[in-house]
């Protein structure tokens, strides 16, 4: 997994389909630095507060575990766009890519059903907790923060759909490198 | 049965694995007549775990310091120190991809960011093509037993052992691999002992000034967790905002603009570990409910007697698991299982852990697919064929290490 590598942008959509793409990948990358930023933010200040003032904030735990399930989804769904989800790989390193174009279309397919699978039951999950007007920091609707699990699989479900499409319109694409590096 | 080839067959395919996971999950739950919405409220303990947020951090901070300067740094601090042996150059890049891959989690960044100063370095004074390239593949994963590496906190994760003792259980097994390796080198490259400068203390004190600032690292970690000062998630924040403060904003060696593609980079690998865990959470638990691990104990205790030969038996399987899975979803797909089992033949969880991980080690090198075989022919252009022979050495001594660390618990448990 080279750090070096940029994700890729793909050109293959004309006009709103690409404009989407890249506003995606904003949203994605925008996202990530913000929660990012918080979680190091309030986990420092956390340790200063414990050591220095012997006070916690009970909120900022809560939050931070709430930003590793942010993290952990949207981490996700960046891994869909790039294709590059942890995977045995052992086919796609000996086939020719004549036969991994259908054994990958094959498994995007499989992703895309189990994940939407996920979205839906997510989608129930999060209704229920709506429903038991479950709180988060004692004040906020749980729900909010639980609503990336939906968006999140749907979102995945969706990237997938889009590999397996352009496993049957384009000629050759390689995931192999991007998998290995 | 079906359902169970099915699933194999598209993991074989190529499907990614938490999809895998999450599909075992919701069929073993809708057997059992469970609301599926059971599989999604598992996922959600993601939100539960506090020590999960160990792993973003460390992750973030390894990323953040294998695109500064502090991979050169690190190599010429470690020649300073140690140039100086036999076969010193080769011991330098042991040991500096040791302490590397502690921080960035082994996996395959440290064959990238080291790989590019190391090769060229060796090939200059003069070591042959062959071994440096089986050096560098072998010393990719290197150091995966040493704090704070990812892998070692995610079992700790699964397994629920505390995460400080497994950071002390892999410590000697760590080091027996490392001086291990550098014998083979020094015997080997002997010769090369004249290309290398001199040891001298101005050079010493040059390297140290030059990462005076990378330094304080290991000692934050390991200070700060045995200090008793930091749980093992603060230790991973200070560290995290520490390499920031270092690399961003005081060296300038990361560009701002950098940070979102690091920022991507690094979660992209960090979500999808944590989804594997979050859906293996459901896939656990339903294991449980079947009794799946109370069957395989029936089966294995009417096949395997004592606990030598289930050791054989468990290096064996982690050997073959090596060779096709990766070491994050080998952990948490398998350690749930085999953990009962290791149990019931005396083997503790501390070092039932070293076991797994060291022999996941090997599996980096095993051919046909040892996934740093593969990155170190991307990377170094070169025919898989030729890194196989040339890694292979190298698979042999390790192997032989891993056998000793398996064999011989006290090395992990001494501190018990």
């Amino acid at each position: 997994m080279s750090a070096d590598q940029q994700p890729t942008v793909t050109e293959d959509h004309p006009g709103l389909l690409s404009r989407l793409e890249r506003i995606g990948l904003f949203a994605e990358n925008a996202l990530l630095m913000t929660i990012l930023a918080s979680m190091l933010g309030i986990a420092v200040w956390q340790v200063a507060g414990r050591n220095f003032f012997s006070s916690g904030f009970i909120w900022a735990d809560e939050y931070l575990r709430l930003a590793v399930l942010w993290v952990a989804l949207i981490g996700s769904i960046a891994a869909a766009r790039d294709h590059r989800h942890l995977r045995i790989d052992l086919l796609s390193r000996i086939l020719p890519p004549k036969v991994t174009r259908w054994t990958d279309f094959i498994a995007d397919c499989a992703t895309v059903v189990v994940c939407g699978i996920l979205a839906w039951y997510s989608l129930v999950f999060v209704l229920e907790s709506h429903e038991y007007e479950d709180l988060a920091f004692d004040m906020l609707p749980l729900w909010w923060f639980q609503a990336i699990l939906p968006v999140g699989f749907l979102l995945i479900s969706y990237r997938y759909l889009i590999w397996a499409v352009r496993r049957l319109t384009k000629s050759h694409i390689a995931t192999t490198a991007e998998t290995i590096v | 049965m079906i359902s169970a080839i099915v699933l194999v067959v598209l993991a074989l395919l190529g499907a990614p694995l938490f999809v895998i996971i999450a599909a075992s999950a919701l069929w073993g739950f809708y057997q059992l007549d469970i609301s599926l919405t059971s599989v999604i409220l598992e996922t959600f303990s993601i939100a539960e775990t506090p020590i999960l947020l160990a792993i973003p951090l460390f992750t973030l901070a390894g990323y953040l310091l294998s695109e500064s300067g502090a991979p050169g740094r690190l190599v010429r601090f470690t020649q300073a120190v140690l140039g100086w042996m036999p076969g010193g150059l080769p011991i330098v890049a042991l040991a500096s991809c040791a302490f590397f891959t502690a921080f960035t989690g082994a996996s395959g960044v440290t064959i990238i960011a080291l790989g590019a100063i190391l090769y060229p370095a060796l090939q200059q004074s003069g070591h042959d093509d062959r071994f440096n390239l089986g050096l560098i593949t072998s010393g990719g994963s290197l150091g995966l037993l040493f704090a704070p590496s990812l892998p070692i906190i995610l079992y700790g994760v699964v397994a629920k052992q505390p995460i400080d003792d497994l950071f002390i259980a892999g410590a000697l097994p760590g080091l027996l691999m490392l001086v291990v390796l550098s014998g083979y080198c020094m015997w080997t490259q002997r010769r090369h002992r004249t290309a290398l400068a001199d040891f001298s203390m101005r050079k010493v004190g040059a390297a140290l000034a030059e990462s005076a600032l990378e330094l304080p690292l290991p000692f934050i970690v390991l200070g700060g967790i045995y200090s008793g000062l930091l749980a093992v998630s603060e230790a991973a924040a200070i560290t995290a905002v520490y390499v920031f403060l270092v690399e961003v904003v005081i060296r300038r060696e990361v560009k701002w603009s950098q940070l979102p593609s690091i920022a991507r980079e690094s979660m992209t690998l960090v979500g999808g570990i944590l989804i594997i865990l979050g859906l293996s959470f459901a896939s656990t638990n339903y294991m449980i409910d079947a009794e799946i691990p109370q069957k395989l104990f029936n089966t294995m205790q009417g096949l395997i007697e004592d606990r030598w030969s289930f050791l054989v038996f468990l290096f064996l399987f982690l050997l073959a698991l090596g060779a096709i899975l990766d070491i994050f979803s080998a952990i948490v797909l398998v350690v749930p299982l085999i953990l009962p089992l290791a149990a019931s033949y005396g083997i503790d969880p501390l070092h039932l852990g070293i076991i797994f991980l060291a022999t996941m080690q090997l599996g980096y090198l095993t051919p046909p697919v040892g996934l740093n075989l593969f990155i170190a022919s991307y990377r170094f252009n070169t025919p898989i064929l030729q890194v196989y022979s040339a890694a292979l050495p190298f698979l042999l001594i390790l192997t032989a290490t891993v056998l000793i660390i398996i064999f011989v618990p006290q090395l992990s448990l001494w501190f018990k």
